[in-house]
């Protein structure tokens, strides 16, 4: 006869098992940006998915790539899975969010391995572009403090690029703060024409490196005419997005970045706006400008 | 079994290499100095001013000989492009101990006594009763080199003992050989002192020498042996080694392929072979004048990476008689945060060609290194660089940008019939879009072939198991995909930007650059590798170009990636061979430069009349 108290023990040993591999491990991104109540939201769903693909499950959790026998094997020696991750495509959805935000890794991690990881996994959801993602990568952006972490998932809002993404990115992107240059490079890569004034304004007023990349960056995103071909769109940069960028550019920070950006964006309209700048500019402006304008035709002509 | 000829022991490859000289560069060959007589001091020969009594003679006119005249006295105590003697670091291992011969104070035999430098002090027959000398080295210079005296029985360590008035009226002979290459703390300058008493009365004299120092070797030059790895278990490599072995064969290249399944070099078989022939190490070069012209030897510069295990091949394998090695490596402490272990992979180090720009002379080339603030190389690889001089000043920019970090992923030299000689080879994304793009639009069903067909990303083996997915996609697919294209015009941002840089520095016109097509992809937080096999990632000897396999877009046979790259490299004649390497390299971030390594011939131009 088995008495009820052994009984009770097993169902709940039992739903143990069901519900996470280890109960007791750490998600990714941490409690404080994992919360709660994020957990319970995806609780059932990946509860479900577990049980009807657990080889899905086992395979996030033991990816190549983040085996130190594999990886230091590799000609990088470190961690390296957003390929993996990203051919697994959709079956990879919820085992992601559930290391991330839910159960966490099974075993035990480095801290290259935990971050390679967490990169990994808030890049190849973003990739995904399915809206079930939309609340971790919400969280990542607003509460992590890694700027890789933020630049990474605040792409990934840009790739999800729903209306809801793009009013945080735009809060963020014309808010002074940590969170400012990862925002704007994910507003950029919305590929919205309605982002880029957003984008020229800011650059217009960044004075901090880091914000003037951001926005660089965005705007090489939103006015990558290769990227819009691909898709069949005809777009034209706002000519205020050219002006922004070489204004920036003449004002001397950022150069390297400013280079690439307007190089990305080039069109003829750049080299007008750089004519204008450099018939007003002196000395080394002047001559940075110069070369400027030799990156851009040489460019154009190829 | 292993095939022997595979299989460098140690001074094959050396030996192999002085035979080749010899034969490439007939009288510019390497040979031994000529030893100045026992029997007594060498009166002056010329007809200039009065020698002194005391001196010291170096070979100081380079012209490998101690004339002991009035006109090489006269050039001994300063050091130019034209004049002043030189001394070896001697880093081969003549009596084949596994160390280098520097590490001991011992002359190890004929040909270890042939890396010494000579410096006489001229005998001096009327030295009179009590006549007393030292030789001595300046501070900075004494703990780095070393010095012999040549006695009845042999070369003895020589710590500025007093030497006798017999001895100073016989002239006492000297050897001297550097311990290491010039660094961060010696620029290898080095003065003797010579200081004699007699009746009371000092006389004095002193010569400088420098340290010869490790010239990279220019990829445009002869070769003499090429490289690739080897692993008779691993199907990916057996592909790539046979098509090396193959193509060696058709030109008569001498090809070693490295054993990367040596336990020693791989010690945990399931890992799979570290089979990056480029990343472990650099071949260069270094010597002194001689009779025949140069006394030189290759030297191979070990990656500082300490963790890569193949590595040990430099010492295990290419040290020895006349061939010798050099490894520099800092602390983790020492390089910090920003140090980033694959920028001390040699695909990150190569050299410019010979070239001048603005009144500035580079006749044995200049290096450029991907390192910068952001994302550095190991300190002490870019220290000792610095150090050498002769290719400087190192050319640094910005690889951060991409994966492996490696300026050998878009750039490359080929020979040309121009004023320069050479031509610079620089990847295009831009150029590989329109290719696709113009295939695509000259016939609808061309949208539908396949580029990469039959390939995938990862080779299924060991840990990789049920990794590996399809590589293929449609042309028409691939130019849809909004992401690939937005990530290469950015790409081609960075290849403008860096492209300038070059130019600028070089000197190079825009007809001096050819373009090669292929597209990149964003691995990891934006950074970025070869998408399309890295065709520009070459292996270059004599007239051949050994190219990644490119599995472009094929129709009725031909492929149009690899008929671009043969007529783009053809115009040239240069005849582009393809190797299949997508399963070993391509899809492990890395393309045929990277898996290979050459040793090229002694150049013409020698070191010493580059002052730097």
């Amino acid at each position: 006869m088995i008495r009820h108290s052994t009984l009770r023990a097993s169902v709940i040993a039992l739903a143990l098992a069901l519900s996470a591999p280890l109960a007791s491990a750490t998600p990714l991104l941490g409690d404080a940006v994992a919360t709660a109540s994020m957990q319970r939201s995806f609780a059932a769903d990946i509860r479900a998915a577990r049980a009807a693909h657990p080889e899905r499950f086992s395979r996030v959790q033991n990816l190549a790539g983040l085996r130190p026998a594999v990886y230091r094997a590799t000609r990088l020696r470190r961690p390296s899975v957003v390929r993996e991750l990203r051919a697994m495509g959709p079956d990879a959805l919820l085992p992601m969010i559930d290391v991330l935000a839910v159960s966490g890794p099974a075993r035990q991690l480095s801290d290259e391995e935990r971050d390679t990881l967490t990169l990994a996994s808030i890049e190849a959801l973003g990739a995904l572009r399915d809206r079930r993602a939309e609340p971790v990568l919400r969280a990542a952006f607003e509460r992590m403090t890694a700027p890789d972490a933020v630049r990474t998932a605040a792409r990934a809002l840009g790739t999800l690029n729903g209306d809801g993404e793009v009013a945080l990115l735009t809060a963020a992107a014309t808010t002074a703060g940590p969170r400012q240059a990862a925002a704007l490079e994910g507003l950029g890569v919305t590929r919205r024409a309605t982002v880029a004034l957003t984008l020229s304004t800011a650059l217009d007023a960044a004075r901090d490196e880091a914000v003037i990349i951001g926005a660089a960056r965005g705007i090489a995103e939103v006015g990558s005419t290769w990227a819009h071909t691909a898709a069949g769109r005809s777009v034209t940069l706002p000519r205020a997005c050219h002006e922004a960028l070489v204004r920036a550019f003449a004002r001397g920070a950022a150069q390297h970045e400013l280079l690439v950006a307007i190089g990305a964006v080039a069109t003829a309209e750049t080299l007008r706006v750089i004519e204008g700048v450099r018939a007003a500019a002196s000395g080394d402006t002047a001559r940075r400008l110069d070369q400027l304008r030799r990156v851009v035709a040489r460019g154009l002509a190829g | 079994m292993r095939d022997p000829r595979k299989q460098t022991s140690r001074g094959y490859v050396g030996a192999l290499f002085a035979a080749a000289l010899l034969a490439a560069c007939g009288s510019d060959g390497g040979s031994t100095p000529t030893p100045p007589p026992t029997d007594g001091a060498v009166p002056p020969t010329d007809s200039g001013p009065r020698l002194p009594a005391v001196r010291l003679v170096v070979d100081a006119n380079r012209n490998g000989v101690l004339d002991d005249t009035y006109a090489e006295w006269s050039l001994r105590a300063e050091w130019s492009a034209t004049a002043g003697a030189s001394l070896l670091a001697n880093v081969d291992d003549d009596d084949s101990n596994h160390m280098v011969d520097a590490v001991d104070d011992r002359v190890n035999g004929e040909a270890d006594e042939a890396d010494l430098a000579r410096v006489r002090i001229a005998a001096w027959p009327a030295a009179p009763e009590g006549a007393a000398g030292t030789l001595s080295v300046d501070e900075v210079s004494a703990s780095r080199v070393r010095l012999f005296k040549r006695t009845n029985e042999g070369w003895e360590l020589y710590a500025g003992a007093n030497l006798s008035r017999d001895e100073l009226r016989a002239g006492v002979e000297f050897g001297i050989e550097a311990k290491d290459f010039p660094g961060p703390m010696w620029d290898g300058r080095v003065e003797l002192s010579l200081s004699v008493t007699s009746s009371g009365e000092p006389r004095t004299d002193r010569a400088v020498m420098k340290v010869a120092p490790w010239v990279i070797f220019n990829s445009l030059d002869p070769t003499v042996r090429i490289w690739g790895p080897q692993a008779l278990d691993y199907t990916p490599a057996i592909a790539f080694s046979s098509d090396l072995e193959f193509y060696a064969e058709q030109d008569a290249m001498p090809l070693t392929l490295v054993d990367t399944q040596d336990p020693t070099y791989l010690p945990d078989p399931e890992q799979g072979p570290d089979v990056w022939m480029q990343d472990i190490m650099e071949f260069g070069w270094t010597g002194i004048p001689s009779a025949e012209g140069m006394h030189a030897m290759p030297v191979v510069l070990r990656s500082p990476n300490t963790q890569r295990a193949v590595a040990q091949y430099t010492q295990r394998e290419l040290l020895g008689p006349d061939f010798g090695y050099v490894w520099k490596h800092a602390s983790p402490s020492v390089n910090g945060a920003r140090w980033d272990v694959s920028l001390d992979s040699f695909g990150d180090l190569e050299l410019i060609p010979p070239h001048s720009v603005g009144g500035r002379e580079h006749p044995l080339g200049r290096i450029v290194h991907g390192s910068v603030e952001a994302r550095h190389s190991d300190v002490a690889l870019r220290q000792f660089l610095d150090a050498q001089g002769v290719q400087g000043p190192p050319l640094y920019i910005d690889t951060s940008w991409e994966l492996v970090g490696h300026v050998d992923e878009f750039l490359s030299f080929i020979p040309a019939d121009t004023p320069r000689g050479w031509k610079l080879l620089w990847a295009s994304p831009r150029l590989a879009r329109a290719q696709l793009m113009a295939f695509a639009a000259r016939d609808p069903r061309n949208a539908d072939v396949l580029i990469f067909a039959g390939k995938h990303w990862y080779y299924e083996s060991g840990p990789m198991r049920g990794r590996a997915y399809p590589a293929q996609r449609a042309v028409g697919e691939l130019l849809a995909d909004e992401e690939l294209m937005a990530f290469n015009q950015m790409v081609q941002g960075h290849l403008d930007a860096l492209r300038e840089q070059v130019q600028t520095e070089v000197g190079l016109a825009d007809d001096e650059i050819v373009e090669v097509p292929f597209l990149w992809a964003s691995h990891e937080n934006q950074r970025a590798a070869a998408y399309q096999p890295g065709t520009i990632n070459l292996l270059f000897y004599g007239r051949t170009a050994i190219v990644a396999r490119p599995y472009g877009p094929t129709v009725a046979s031909h492929d149009i990636v690899e008929d671009d790259m043969t007529e783009r490299l053809g115009a040239y004649g240069i005849n582009v061979r393809f190797a299949e390497q997508w399963d070993l390299l391509h899809s492990a971030d890395g393309e045929v430069h990277c898996g290979t390594n050459a040793v090229r011939e002694f150049p013409q131009r020698r070191w010493w009349e580059v002052a730097r």
